[in-house]
């Protein structure tokens, strides 16, 4: 089919950058023609997937719009096709089969997808990966045959698969290559708190450790590891790390690194195209580098800014920088991570670390020149976008930080009141009261 | 998402709470049937140290970011109630929502295991029942609009204003805020030009209202007030003057009243230039701007000099009050004049409007508000406001990223013939007087809010940098 069409904005991805971009254009664009590229669809987030696993959530009920959404938006959908191409000289992108569809602005948020270690003898016909919801049925339909699973990489979704495969009566071993289990997120002394909660529901984390071999034996995965141990499961789920998609830009003028790199508007080299979520290499809060950042609420802000640079709004703020967080639930407990939770030099850093073992309450604040710059904790009762925003806004705590510590969510919600609340409530008074 | 409707709100006056904590009894009646505060969708914060208070609660935003950051679609803005719903079937418990809301409006309740947020009860809260102070009110945005509709118009229609005029704009908001009990100065100029004042009963307005001349508007009202001081009446006294009659003609006796603390609100209607007299220039005309008499031929382009900073003047005048306006921005404009009014039973209240004039700066009268936006918008025209009392000097509209003064100059006729360099120095005085006024807000707030109170201090910083 050697078809062509014309659109004013061209969206490639369909999750959570995608969709707030799109709800952005329209609403300073009410009209201007949108198509949205996805290979999936209704769309879905892969942040819910392994709840579908552990029977949270039904896999129906999932959907984060449907037709009437994107009928309602003047959306024009290609479902179920991928792009193979970009041509950011002729404004143009070719699908799969052959299609052309040349745009105006281009959005770029086809997000991220599981990388399998490169281990000798691991395949993909027993090695799984969570990303899509086909991987979450193949998954299932293991699931109930198997009595034991091996999970490499102890990430977040790692994790959290292990907990959903447990409950379910599966022994489940992890492998992680690096000291700790959720690396990148929390700091050693939260993670081993969440490790041993791991440990008394009998799932053991080989850190520190990595497989040398994979190889199946009599219907089982075989893993014998670094270190000497032999590892046995029914099946293997590979959560070692994700990269960022864009293949097809490969003969684009467009730059890009591990990501796609953008600058504070989210737009990429070219002057048309601009890119969110997890493809885009953007800003990071605390240094000068451009980094990738896996997070859905960073997805969020990055689409945001997107849809705002794409319909030409002339007040953007720009975007502030990536600042990695997260919420991780394990068997009934809540923990939380953001920002600059473990300073690899103590120098210039104030941190409060505070620990009750019996209530497996665990809260570290981490401060430098006064202002809050990361936290992790467990069981705390916080307001994690508040203190996020203290971040983000780099209060100075100079004069309150004893007390914050003492008593982060009644500190946080008055810092909160005076600082931002206040001046909005002030600015627009009148439509708050 | 439905946008533009009138959704109703609960609003919150931190001013007004005492903290007794009735709301949170409320809430947790309606919905928990438990004690325990945790359950409590409406949470104050106490202050131990000082006197503040402040009820914590989802602001149902109209732009949510707890919505977007949920992966399964349980949160939603119900676009007929306006209220933030949250699905408890569809919610997976992974707390992404309180990563994303700034205000501590959706909580973790661990006793529940779940979310909580607040769902104004269906329409009708229980917290606003029981809030004995006011603190908490139940209310839409347009209802504050109405409110300022229902205020008697104390101009009557037909008056001769120009098309898509700013000052017939201004005067009607101005004396419905201020009110029937005020006697009313028009000098000279547009105000008093479409007949506001006339005689035999011709008179557009509907308070006592005389028509000083350029040079005596502040000295006739001092007069006035006084004599009303005499016989013990309280009447508030209103000028509505051009930026000649301010800046120019009327100034010294704008200064004296101002340094003798006359109890007055004076308004200047800065449209930078004698606009109904056929478009002369004034002090307060910009640089590069056209007028009659800074014409554009080969050799002059438009004025050739900046034009007086009068609000900063004015402010050095220790005037009880002194702000700075646009009509773009009327609920600035309505909650400045609440001030004004407060400031003119001490002294002088000054509000400089900033009035954009469709006939004499050459754009279309479809675009009065535009241009009133962008000349905020690019920091041309800053809002802030100065409090004598407190001695505060603050941005109302802060705008940190301000848009190039090309996109104002662009809108308005009389820029039409800029040059490169010309709008460079536009860009660049702007920038100075932003940087200018930053320092004094800066200055204020540390050294002297606290201890000397010297105005005269800040004169000497300031002296060589005023243009």
């Amino acid at each position: 089919m050697d078809h062509k069409s014309h659109t004013k904005y061209l969206i490639i991805g369909g999750s959570h950058a995608g969709l707030t971009a799109l709800d952005e254009i329209r609403v300073y664009d009410p009209e201007g023609s949108i198509t949205l590229v996805s290979k999936e669809y209704p769309p879905y987030s892969p942040t819910v997937l392994p709840y579908i696993i552990c029977g949270k959530i039904n896999e129906r009920s999932i959907f984060l719009r449907g037709d009437q959404y994107f009928s309602e938006k003047k959306v024009t959908l290609v479902k179920n096709h991928s792009v193979v191409a970009v041509d950011t000289k002729a404004s143009e992108v070719t699908l799969d089969d052959g299609q052309r569809i040349q745009y105006e602005k281009l959005l770029i948020v086809s997000g991220a997808e599981p990388t399998p270690p490169p281990i000798p003898g691991l395949s993909p016909s027993y090695a799984f990966t969570l990303r899509t919801l086909v991987d979450v049925k193949r998954i299932l339909q293991e699931a109930g045959r198997i009595q034991s699973a091996l999970v490499l990489g102890a990430g977040l979704i790692g994790m959290h698969i292990a907990e959903c495969l447990a409950q379910k009566g599966i022994k489940v071993e992890v492998v992680e290559m690096l000291p700790q289990i959720l690396p990148g997120y929390f700091d050693l002394e939260c993670s081993e708190l969440i490790r041993r909660e791991f440990a008394s529901h009998e799932i053991n984390c080989y850190t520190n450790n990595s497989a040398t071999r994979v190889e199946t034996s009599n219907g089982k995965v075989v893993m014998n590891l670094q270190k000497g141990q032999r590892l046995e499961g029914g099946i293997l789920i590979a959560t070692t790390g994700v990269r960022a998609c864009f293949d097809f830009l490969v003969n684009s003028e467009i730059r890009t690194d591990r990501g796609i790199l953008v600058d504070d508007t989210m737009r990429t080299s070219v002057e048309n195209v601009w890119a969110a979520g997890d493809v885009a290499q953007a800003k990071d809060f605390f240094s000068d580098k451009k980094v990738l950042s896996a997070t859905l609420p960073d997805a969020v802000v990055q689409g945001k800014i997107a849809g705002k640079a794409m319909v030409g709004v002339e007040s953007i703020s720009p975007y502030p920088g990536s600042i990695p967080m997260n919420t991780f639930n394990f068997f009934g407990n809540r923990a939380l991570a953001m920002g600059f939770a473990n300073p690899e030099e103590k120098e210039g850093y104030e941190i409060d670390t505070m620990y009750l073992p019996t209530a497996k309450i665990y809260q570290k604040m981490v401060f430098k020149n006064n202002c809050l710059v990361g936290g992790s904790a467990i069981n705390s009762l916080l307001d994690p976008g508040i203190l996020l925003n203290l971040i983000r806004r780099k209060v100075d705590m100079a004069a309150v930080k004893a007390e914050f510590v003492g008593n982060p969510v009644q500190m946080s919600r008055r810092l909160m009141w005076k600082t931002w609340r206040k001046e909005e409530q002030e600015r627009k008074r009148d439509d708050t009261g | 998402m439905t946008l533009g409707k009138a959704y109703k709100t609960i609003a919150v006056y931190p001013e007004k709470c005492d903290g007794c904590g009735d709301c949170v009894q409320a809430c947790l009646e309606a919905k928990s049937y438990t004690k325990n505060p945790i359950h409590s969708r409406i949470k104050p914060i106490k202050e131990i140290h000082e006197e503040f208070f402040a009820p914590v609660i989802c602001l149902q935003c109209g732009d949510p970011s707890c919505v977007p950051n949920c992966p399964s679609g349980a949160l939603n803005k119900n676009p007929e109630s306006g209220v933030v719903e949250w699905n408890e079937e569809k919610c997976v418990n992974c707390l992404l929502c309180t990563l994303g809301c700034p205000y501590g409006g959706v909580t973790y309740d661990p006793v529940a295991e779940h979310v909580i947020k607040c769902d104004h009860c269906a329409g009708d809260p229980a917290c606003i029942k029981v809030c004995k102070p006011k603190a908490l009110e139940y209310k839409t945005v347009s209802e504050l609009y109405k409110k300022w509709g229902d205020l008697e118009d104390l101009f009557v229609p037909g008056v001769s204003a120009c098309l898509g005029c700013n000052s017939e704009l201004l005067m009607r908001h101005t004396l419905r805020k201020v009110g029937p009990d005020t006697v009313l100065a028009t000098p000279p100029g547009c105000i008093g030009g479409v007949g506001s004042v006339g005689y035999n009963g011709l008179t557009a307005t509907k308070t006592p209202v005389f028509f000083p001349l350029l040079t005596n508007i502040a000295s006739m009202l001092a007069g006035a007030r006084r004599y009303y001081n005499r016989i013990g009446r309280d009447v508030t006294m209103l000028a509505l003057a051009g930026d000649g009659g301010t800046a120019d003609v009327g100034f010294q006796s704008l200064s004296g009243a101002a340094e003798r603390g006359e109890q007055m609100i004076y308004i200047c209607i800065d449209n930078e230039g004698y606009m109904n007299t056929g478009v002369q220039r004034s002090g307060t005309t910009p640089y590069g701007a056209w007028t009659s008499t800074t014409p554009v031929g080969p050799a002059l382009r438009g004025k050739t000099r900046d034009n007086k900073n009068m609000p900063l003047i004015m402010m050095m005048h220790n005037c009880e009050y002194v702000a700075t306006a646009s009509l773009a921005f009327l609920e600035d404009y309505y909650k400045k004049l609440d001030k004004a009014i407060e400031a003119s039973k001490r002294g002088m209240a000054y509000i400089h409007v900033f009035s954009p004039c469709p006939t004499g700066w050459r754009f279309s009268p479809s675009m009065l508000i535009e241009v009133a936006r962008k000349g905020v918008e690019t920091n041309m025209v800053p809002l802030w406001e100065f409090e004598y009392k407190t001695w505060e000097l603050r941005f109302t509209y802060p705008v940190d990223n301000p848009v190039p003064v090309e996109k104002y100059l662009s809108l308005v006729g009389k820029y039409r013939h800029l040059s490169p360099e010309q709008i460079k120095h536009i860009q660049e005085v702007t920038n100075q007087r932003i940087e200018v006024l930053k320092k004094f807000v800066k200055m204020l707030s540390t050294v002297l809010g606290q201890n000397f109170k010297n105005i005269f201090l800040i004169m000497f910083f300031l002296s060589f940098r005023l243009s």
